[in-house]
């Protein structure tokens, strides 16, 4: 595949995985997804990272008294 | 994220609002606090800073309007001010050979054949979360963003201040950094590729 076209398919890639492509983009990417094995990998491999961050990061836990010391830091400013 | 264009909240509604609108993002501005410090202390601190600074800027705030981008807005900012002098950042020359580097075809596809979908899926948080931590700021920036946070691309350019075309190429290169960093990960780990 040219760069120019590679380039125009990575972007399209991206809009569709971030869920901001337009209707049309999206019938666009399906087109061109089993015509393509090299954006088809990309989409997937994409996909998967993106499911992984959300999915599988590990998520600090928030300090219990957090909330309440703001909540009176903010009373004393009111 | 309009400024001064609302008029000022009586003194009960400021609380009203702050409680209403701010406080249940409490969560999320935490884990972004620490996904940019990456220390439990340093993001508490963060996290107060920024709903003060909410409370003191609460007038510029128009009730309705997406509170979570503009606390998030006001947090990266107070990290840029406070964090970011002491830390050693990459010039000019750096993001310009990352960028045309970066947006060659073919390193695309050398990622996207390295790296099997199986390999991503078998990796725990821990490797995930390393290779995502170790990227520069300013990429893991947009990752966190777009990928934990759902912002679109709209809302991260007003957080961020730049423009939309730079939040998606920005978070194109921020995105294979990421992958290399995995099929490095993935290397070391010594998972294996099936079909080699
Ligand atoms: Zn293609």
């Amino acid at each position: 595949m040219e760069v120019e076209k590679k380039q125009q398919c990575s972007e399209l890639l991206q809009l569709v995985i971030d869920g901001q492509a337009t209707q049309q983009q999206r019938h666009e990417l399906d087109e061109h997804l089993p015509k393509c094995e090299c954006c088809r990998n990309e989409f997937e491999l994409s996909l998967s990272i993106k499911e992984g961050l959300k999915s599988r990061l590990k998520k600090p836990n928030l300090p219990s008294e957090l909330a309440t010391s703001i909540q009176s830091k903010v009373l004393e400013l009111a | 994220m309009s400024v001064g264009e609302s008029m000022p909240y009586k003194s009960k509604d400021k609380q009203r609002v702050f409680n209403k609108e701010f406080m249940p993002h409490i969560d999320a501005m935490y884990n972004f606090a620490y996904r940019l410090t990456l220390d439990e202390d340093d993001a508490k601190d963060l996290v107060q800073e920024t709903y003060l600074k909410a409370f003191r800027f609460i007038n510029s705030f128009e009730e309705g309007t997406n509170a979570k981008a503009w606390l998030f807005r006001i947090l990266k900012n107070s990290f840029i001010n406070n964090y970011r002098k002491v830390s050693k950042q990459p010039n000019k020359v750096d993001y310009q050979e990352v960028e045309s580097y970066y947006n060659s075809e073919s390193v695309d596809e050398k990622i996207t054949t390295d790296l099997r979908v199986e390999t991503v899926q078998h990796m725990i948080g821990d490797e995930i979360t390393n290779a995502l931590n170790s990227l520069d700021i300013d990429f893991r920036t947009v990752i966190i963003l777009c990928d934990l946070e759902g912002f679109t691309y709209e809302e991260m350019a007003k957080i961020l201040d730049i423009p939309i075309g730079t939040v998606r190429s920005r978070l194109h290169r921020a995105r294979n950094l990421l992958k290399e960093k995995l099929v490095n990960y993935a290397t070391s780990m010594g998972y294996k590729d099936k079909r080699k």
